[in-house]
């Protein structure tokens, strides 16, 4: 009796138990996955509202307004992955009045719309509103105006790169000398030898491919008037020369005859592929029945194609011939002055491109280096200048900064080290700018609370500096944009004790003035005629008078909302260049007034 | 006899009311386990029905907006995406300038008092006239808050 009823309640409270545990876990798991349920809304949701800003800035529109027709004519292009919906446009006259036009027009990705929309006056600014799938966006439009002055910008027009420049984008304009400066690079992997028909054996095609030297001697009974082919051909591919740079093929052929006949003639060709004729390289002519040699070293320029070598030997009798053909080499070649003048340095996190600047317009690109260093993001805690045909390079390894400089006289040279800003410290953003000091170069290299002014011609560390108290170079969220003029270095950041943004600037010795700037995330600033040129993120545009510090106000409304961080504005002329970056190649010249 | 008869009624009294206060006890806890159990079941299913909706409802951008000082009425032009979506507020400097009922709302120019927005991507207009003592110039904060919860916040200025 006992025993069942203690069987009795120990099965009672094991059912218990077992009940509790059961509902434990099933409310666990409910709760578990309902927490990742709503945090996959949650993360949908954001996803939602950060596809609003890409549409945002995945559409340039611009407007203008016909006069005689009373005809709003705009023109838009989806950027975007997706079709776009433009839902509407709101016109704001001269007033602030708005006007609402409500419309339903999708375009795909890559098109280019216009749209004429009936209007009885010229709007003061336009905005789109569209939508995607599920996101919507507004953009604002930029005037499309032709020859007019408006608020010291006459006109502002657009361009295209030949390339496309992403994430953080720089610029840096410069004159630029690079006179004489070689490179030398072997094209073509095989010269073949080939003498009077009979291939040259197996070991010495091997040896001429090796570059080794080797002398092939070919005995050759010559009888009569005779010419003797000797080829040494290859494909000589030029196109895999560096961009401006010309191939060469540097002979050195010797040749010498022995013999008992009267050998009157004795010629070394070039087949030309151009003229499709052999050009004569050298000649030795002897009427002395006797030895005679013909030496040989030159360089041929060559255009695309293959080319071939031709001994030719007019022999009255017989003779023997040896023939060294071990030295004939094609050599991609860059001795030339590639460039004198203005150029305008872009650069992002991979290349710094150069393209000459001729009349205050942008020219072609002359060529691109490489930053060849992984693992550093340009603005944030990496940046280069230029400072006359040296480009420099800086980043931070997280302890120091490490400045490294590419002479572009030796495009061949690759980066070679400066020197060292040591204890540096990681930074959030970095920039470097020139100047002249006591008639020497330097660079100033600056982030964060900390800066350190290199010698650009001393391999010396150089000593680590904090800024003044209150400066702080860029934003807390990684802007900075910095001009130099060589005496002064002009850097945007925050005033601490204000918490206002602000121009500071450096005069060689210290951070000795600032100049508040109704900026709050700087994308471009630039130098010239006395004034400092400001881009904010917003596309306003700012003048600021370095003697005066008065700021004035330029509204540019370009096609775009220039958002990416960079420091991509630069003075030329009486025009200021923008370039967009954000993964496009547009460019904006815009000019003054 | 008697008191062997006795001692097992005692026995099997004392079984039974074990039993009982076993049960009771288990009872209770499970009861009280449940009850919270069951009200956090309700919390959560009530946050992601909450979520879910805020997810589903349209996207709203402001285009163009300001507040009318004269006509006492703030204007906003909104691009509102798909999937519909109701105003259930909107504060001007987080005071409470319009709320889902009270008269005052046009959208697109038709009275509408419900806050309700077209449910396909469109641009919306709405005037809302609820007078307020705002000074000509002044930058005003609205704080558009929907019926499924989600809050947006834009920068209007005054205009006289």
């Amino acid at each position: 009796m006992r025993r069942a009823e203690l069987g009795v309640s120990g099965v009672l409270a094991m059912v218990l138990i077992s009940l509790m545990i059961i509902i434990f876990l099933i409310s666990y798991a409910y709760v578990t996955e309902q927490s990742r349920r709503i945090q996959a809304l949650m993360e949908e949701r954001y996803r939602t509202l950060s596809e609003s800003r890409e549409i945002a800035r995945s559409v340039s529109s611009n407007w203008m307004y016909d006069e005689a027709a009373r005809m709003l004519v705009l023109e838009v292009t989806n950027w975007y992955r997706e079709p776009l919906v433009i839902t509407g446009v709101v016109t704001v006259d001269n007033a602030g009045g708005y006007n609402v036009i409500s419309l339903n027009t999708t375009i795909t990705p890559g098109e280019n719309r216009t749209l004429q929309l009936a209007m009885s006056y010229s709007p003061k600014a336009v905005f789109l509103s569209l939508a995607g799938k599920g996101p919507v966006s507004t953009a604002i439009a930029s005037q499309k105006k032709t020859g007019e002055a408006s608020a010291g910008i006459k006109t502002w027009s657009g361009g295209l790169l030949d390339k496309i420049y992403s994430g953080y984008v720089k610029t840096q304009y410069g004159y630029i000398t690079i006179v004489n400066s070689s490179q030398t690079r072997i094209i073509g992997d095989l010269l073949r030898g080939e003498l009077a028909g009979t291939n040259l054996s197996d070991s010495d095609l091997q040896k001429i491919r090796e570059r080794d030297n080797v002398s092939i001697t070919k005995v050759i009974n010559i009888k009569g008037r005779t010419t003797i082919n000797m080829t040494v051909e290859g494909t000589l591919n030029t196109t895999a020369c560096v961009e401006g740079v010309e191939a060469y093929l540097d002979v050195s052929a010797s040749v010498s005859l022995v013999g008992g006949g009267n050998i009157f003639s004795f010629q070394l060709y070039l087949y030309n592929y151009t003229t499709g004729s052999f050009d004569l390289i050298v000649s030795n002519t002897t009427s002395i029945n006797n030895t005679i040699s013909i030496n040989y070293t030159g360089r041929i320029q060559l255009s695309n194609g293959g080319y071939i070598i031709r001994l030719s030997v007019d022999a009255s009798q017989d003779v023997n011939l040896t023939v060294d053909v071990a030295n004939v080499y094609a050599y991609c070649r860059f001795n030339r002055t590639i460039y004198e003048g203005y150029a305008l340095l872009i650069g992002d996190s991979q290349v710094a491109a150069f393209y000459g600047v001729a009349n205050g317009s942008l020219g072609a690109r002359l060529y691109s280096v490489a930053f060849n260093v992984t693992g550093y993001s340009l603005g944030a805690n990496s940046s280069f200048s230029l400072l006359g045909n040296q480009l420099f390079h800086a980043y931070s390894d997280g302890s120091d900064v490490v400045v490294r400089l590419f002479d572009l006289g030796n495009v061949t040279g690759g980066w070679a080290y400066l020197a060292r800003c040591a204890g540096f410290g990681p930074t959030d953003v970095l920039a470097i700018e020139p100047l002249m000091k006591d008639g020497k170069p330097y660079l100033l290299v600056a982030g964060s609370q900390r800066y350190c002014l290199v010698d650009a011609s001393n391999t010396t560390a150089s000593s680590v500096n904090s800024t003044p108290t209150g400066i702080m170079i860029g934003t807390y969220d990684g802007f900075v944009a910095g001009a130099s003029d060589y005496l002064r270095v002009y850097l945007t950041g925050i005033n601490i004790s204000s918490n206002k943004p602000s121009i500071f600037v450096f005069d060689g010795q210290s951070f000795s003035e600032s100049v508040e700037i109704p900026v709050a995330r700087p994308v471009g600033l630039a130098i010239g005629g006395g004034a400092l040129w400001l881009m904010g993120d917003s596309g306003t545009l700012y003048m600021i008078n370095t003697a005066t510090k008065q700021v004035s106000i330029y509204e540019v409304v370009l096609s775009f909302i220039p958002r990416e961080k960079g420091d991509k504005l630069e003075r030329i002329d009486n025009k200021l260049i923008f370039i967009r970056g954000d993964s496009t190649s547009e460019y904006w010249v815009l000019e003054l007034g | 006899m008697t008191s062997r008869v006795s001692r097992g009624v005692s026995e099997l009294t004392a079984t039974v009311l074990l039993a009982l206060i076993i049960i009771a006890a288990g009872g209770l806890v499970l009861i009280n386990y449940y009850s919270s159990w069951s009200s956090e079941w309700h919390l959560y299913a009530s946050s992601y029905q909450k979520a879910l909706s805020m997810v589903n409802e349209a996207v709203v951008d402001l285009v163009y907006g300001y507040y009318n000082v004269s006509e006492g009425a703030l204007h906003l032009v909104l691009s509102v995406g798909n999937g519909g979506v109701t105003i259930d507020a909107v504060y001007i400097n987080e005071s409470i300038y319009w709320r889902r009922g009270d008269p005052g709302l046009t959208v697109n120019g038709v009275q509408r008092s419900d806050g309700s927005l077209p449910s396909s991507a469109a641009l919306v207009e709405l005037v809302i006239s609820r007078g307020i003592s705002v000074a000509p110039g002044s930058e005003l904060s609205v704080k558009i808050v929907t019926q499924a919860g989600n809050t947006y916040v834009f920068k209007v200025v005054a205009r006289g």
